[in-house]
């Protein structure tokens, strides 16, 4: 749901590219190679201020726990527990949430919270006891509304959780329902470091409260969504935004406004924000479809400026209703809340994001990353809340789904694929083996490497399910999968169903290697280019992939002749079953001056060339390969000892492993001309 | 394509500017764009080498000039690049038959040097080739900048020394086509025209 800003694109990107016109990198490195492997992480030390350290080290602290709580989990119900899930045993806990009534008047002095909650339970057996899972709150009274009896006791679970326990005698006979009234107040920590974003913000301009749980939840059931009606107490003056429909407001006798929104989607996710707010874009046919508005709430004074956002958000929404289904929801508010917040976050029909996406403006410093963080968080409205992850090991289908969905946009209307590239370069060149997870593993929330595996190695794993199967297919899968999870739970594996479907064969292999397994494509070329007897040219490449498990992969290559023409093609790389090692072989009509593998980066890999210096893969290192080179001399992926992913930057001309293309690959190139690539 | 008998002073003289490295002169026209000459080394006592130089003469190309050969039978070879208004990096593969010529001696000469650029040349001679490259290196500022490509009018890339031997009959250097590339700051492939030499026993005109 959440998506921190990607400060290495766009408007990062263009900063890094002026820092680097005006200083000469000074590299620093402290990579040490891997047993059996001749490529490196990079094991930087964080730069203080730089963007990309700040970004990866709010990423470590989410990965502590859950984030939605801001606590880690510890109630087994995630993790663990998630692992046994199945969609059935969603409704085998004697009794569901149906519907939760909250009025939230916020105390920004302490900063707390003063909630009543009315949760109305519906017993699907006798039911004698339900339990409520909180962050720890201060219960005020429990009461059941209408005279029914029950009693009640609050209990802390590993002194991060509260449990409101109600105990009913007799049971509740099944199908009957209770009101539950719960009356508490909290503390909130706005300084929490445990959480990705923060968790809420009191300032002069916004009161935010957005990963603090006001509502019940159920403490036995996985996932336990419920339809809702929120109340927000303001100053007058204020305005109160949250996701589900806007209903209004009345004015209390003391002259507070009391800010009604219902959700009549079930979900578990919500937040809310005050400020001096505006409110525009609220034409009917805003929402493709006509289904709905799309309102952005806005700081008065952004509200002329945010039209922008407002055009890019509604094409972002046409763009998805076209390939992933109509848009599902009444209707979607985008709401500005304070920088400090740190990105986005996406509940059911509403979407909270910092500030200054809402001064973007086109072709301006940052509009383009402005631009991949709502694409991440609208996407979401389809990935997460539409279609919903069963667990933790299924959050691919949030947050990858979400984030390659974002790529595609951007790669379309932005006309480049710097996201998908910047992403696959930051799981590839960050993500320490250690810390390394399978993307469908439930585990993958406790790696400090979480979001380059989930959010950057999700989308580009996505990206290559792409390639492989191709655009239409991959188009259609999705669709398929939203219709048939339509406000349900899904598995990866569901997904794979969808996407098998939509390409008419098995995909087995695909989602075992790249959610069943770890690490990535790294792999060693030499290339063989022979005259044939009857004419033409046959391409022997020979693959060698070194990591520890050998992936079957889609390989695009480009070849290039004297005159310029350009072809290219993909051949497929399959590992024997008993080794490492393919040899991949075409025949052309004439030979090849380059054959360049994956120029555009499609796959989440690291490639060499055997001994080196042949880049251009043509069987010899001879001036072509000093001239490739020299075309991307010092480029780098590390600048000012800190990791900086640019879409120029190629490892295969890293002949050295250095991590910059540099003199010491030109001496390569020099001492082995004229060698000849052996025979294969 | 014409043909033209040139006599050998003229050759001499056609040939002599090709060692200057001139990056602000474009190249005088010539008559004809595409032209063989053809020179006639007459050495009293020893057999007459027919020397035919192919290729054009304006536009952007990489040149071949011939001295020679001498009473050993040995010639210097010439390698220019001319006239090719923005060039980045450069590759060839040059072609001999080792059954008639040996290679004696090959040196390399800077080319597409500029203000912040320290150009490379690659020069290897291996079994019946002479592997040739240079390009334009960068020497500082963002390597993310754009690329500049040297504005080339007449360069000395390769001075080649060859020897015939005593059985050879003819021979022709060359550039291997399928090995020869140039390109642009742009990256885009050049369309240079690439010279070659044929050397062939006896008189053209007779004797």
């Amino acid at each position: 749901m959440r998506r921190l800003l990607s400060s290495t694109s766009g408007r990062g990107f263009a900063l890094w590219v002026l820092l680097a016109t005006v200083a000469t990198p000074s590299l620093s490195l402290a990579a040490a190679p891997q047993p059996g492997s001749p490529f490196r992480t990079l094991h930087l030390p964080a730069l203080p201020g730089s963007s990309f350290a700040e970004r990866i080290s709010h990423h470590h602290a989410e990965a502590d726990g859950r984030g939605a709580y801001g606590l880690p989990d510890t109630s087994g119900l995630v993790g663990m527990g998630a692992t046994m899930a199945a969609f059935g045993a969603l409704l085998e806990q004697g009794w569901r949430i149906e519907h939760q009534e909250a009025e939230v008047e916020t105390d920004a002095a302490l900063p707390g919270l003063a909630v009543a909650v009315t949760v109305t339970v519906e017993a699907l057996e006798p039911t004698g006891l339900v339990q409520f899972r909180f962050p720890l709150i201060d219960v005020d009274s429990v009461q059941l509304p209408g005279g029914a009896t029950a009693t009640w006791e609050y209990g802390e679970s590993f002194g991060q959780l509260g449990i409101v326990a109600v105990t009913f005698d007799p049971p509740i006979p099944p199908g009957d329902k209770r009101d539950i009234e719960i009356r508490y107040s909290a503390t909130l920590d706005c300084n929490a470091k445990t959480t990705l974003l923060r968790t809420c913000t009191f300032d002069e301009q916004f009161q935010q409260v957005l990963f603090f749980r006001y509502f019940a939840d159920h403490a036995k059931a996985l996932h336990a969504p419920y339809t809702s009606t929120l109340h927000v107490i303001t100053p007058a003056g204020r305005t109160a935004a949250a996701p589900g429909d806007p209903m209004g407001y009345e004015v209390l006798a003391d002259g507070r406004l009391r800010w009604t929104f219902e959700q009549a989607e079930r979900t578990e996710n919500g937040g809310f924000s005050i400020a001096d707010y505006a409110v525009t874009g609220t034409e009917p046919d805003d929402v493709p479809g006509g289904k709905g508005w799309l309102r952005l709430v806005t700081l008065t004074d952004y509200a002329g400026g945010a039209k922008a956002l407002h055009s890019s958000a509604k094409a972002i929404l046409d763009y998805y209703g076209a390939r992933f289904g109509a848009f599902p929801w009444n209707g979607l508010s985008l709401i500005q809340v304070a920088n400090n917040f740190g990105g986005g976050y996406a509940p059911l029909s509403g979407i909270f994001m910092l500030r200054n996406v809402f001064g973007a403006k086109p072709q301006a410093q940052g509009w383009s990353s402005w631009n991949e963080l709502t694409a991440h968080e609208i996407a979401h409205q389809w990935w997460g809340n539409l279609a919903r992850p069963m667990s933790t090991g299924d959050v691919s289908l949030s947050e990858s789904l979400a984030e390659f969905s974002s790529c595609i946009f951007t790669e379309q209307t932005l006309e480049t694929r710097s996201q998908l590239i910047q992403d696959n370069l930051s799981y590839v060149y960050t993500v320490d083996p250690k810390d390394d997870r399978p993307l469908g593993s439930a585990s993958v929330y406790s790696t400090p490497s979480y979001v380059p595996i989930v959010y950057h190695k999700g989308a580009v794993v996505l990206d290559m399910l792409r390639h492989e199967i191709g655009e239409k297919a991959m188009l259609d899968g999705l669709k398929i999968y939203a219709a048939a999870f339509d406000r349900d739970y899904a598995r990866v594996g569901d997904l794979r169903k969808a996407m098998e479907e939509s390409a008419g064969r098995d995909l087995g292999w695909f989602f075992d290697q790249w959610w069943g397994g770890k690490g990535r494509i790294d792999a060693e070329f030499s290339s063989n280019v022979v005259a044939k007897a009857g004419g033409g040219f046959e391409v022997r490449l020979r693959v060698a992939q070194l990591g520890a498990q050998a992936m079957r992969f889609k390989l695009p290559l480009r070849l290039t002749f004297h005159d310029g023409e350009v072809v290219s093609q993909s051949v497929d790389v399959v590992p024997p079953s008993d080794g490492t090692v393919s040899i991949i072989s075409f025949d052309v009509a004439k030979r090849p001056l380059i054959v360049r593998p994956d120029i555009s980066r499609q796959l989440l890999r690291r490639f060499r060339v055997v001994d080196g210096a042949d880049v251009s893969l043509d069987g010899i290192v001879d001036g072509v390969d000093l001239m490739e080179t020299a075309f991307r001399f010092r480029r780098t992926i590390v600048w000012k000892n800190s990791f900086f992913p640019n879409s120029l930057w190629d490892e295969l001309f890293d002949s050295d492993g250095s991590f910059s293309i540099d003199a010491g690959d030109l001496d390569l190139i020099f001492g082995q001309a004229g060698q000849v690539s052996f025979a294969f | 394509m014409q043909r033209i008998v040139l006599l050998p002073w003229l050759l001499v003289g056609v040939l002599a500017g090709c060692g200057a490295d001139d990056e602000s002169t474009s190249g005088g026209a010539a008559a004809a764009d595409v032209q063989s000459d053809t020179s006639v080394t007459d050495v009293a006592g020893e057999p007459t080498w027919t020397v035919t130089l192919s290729g054009a003469t304006t536009g952007p190309r990489v040149a071949m000039a011939v001295d020679g050969p001498d009473d050993a039978g040995t010639f210097t070879l010439r390698v220019t690049l001319r006239d090719i208004p923005d060039l980045f990096g450069i590759a060839t593969h040059l072609r001999y038959d080792p059954t008639q010529v040996e290679l004696v001696d090959a040196k390399e000469h800077a080319v597409l040097a500029g203000d912040g650029w320290a150009p490379r040349v690659l020069l290897k001679p291996v079994p019946e080739r002479v592997l040739l490259g240079a390009a334009r290196i960068r020497e500082g500022g963002s390597p993310y900048s754009p690329l500049e490509g040297a504005k080339v009018g007449n360069q000395l890339w390769a001075t080649l020394q060859f020897r015939l031997l005593d059985a050879a009959t003819s021979a022709t250097i060359d550039f291997d086509p399928a090995r020869s590339i140039a390109r642009s700051a742009g990256y885009e492939v050049l369309t240079l025209d690439w010279a070659s030499v044929q050397l062939q026993r006896g008189a053209a005109g007779g004797r």
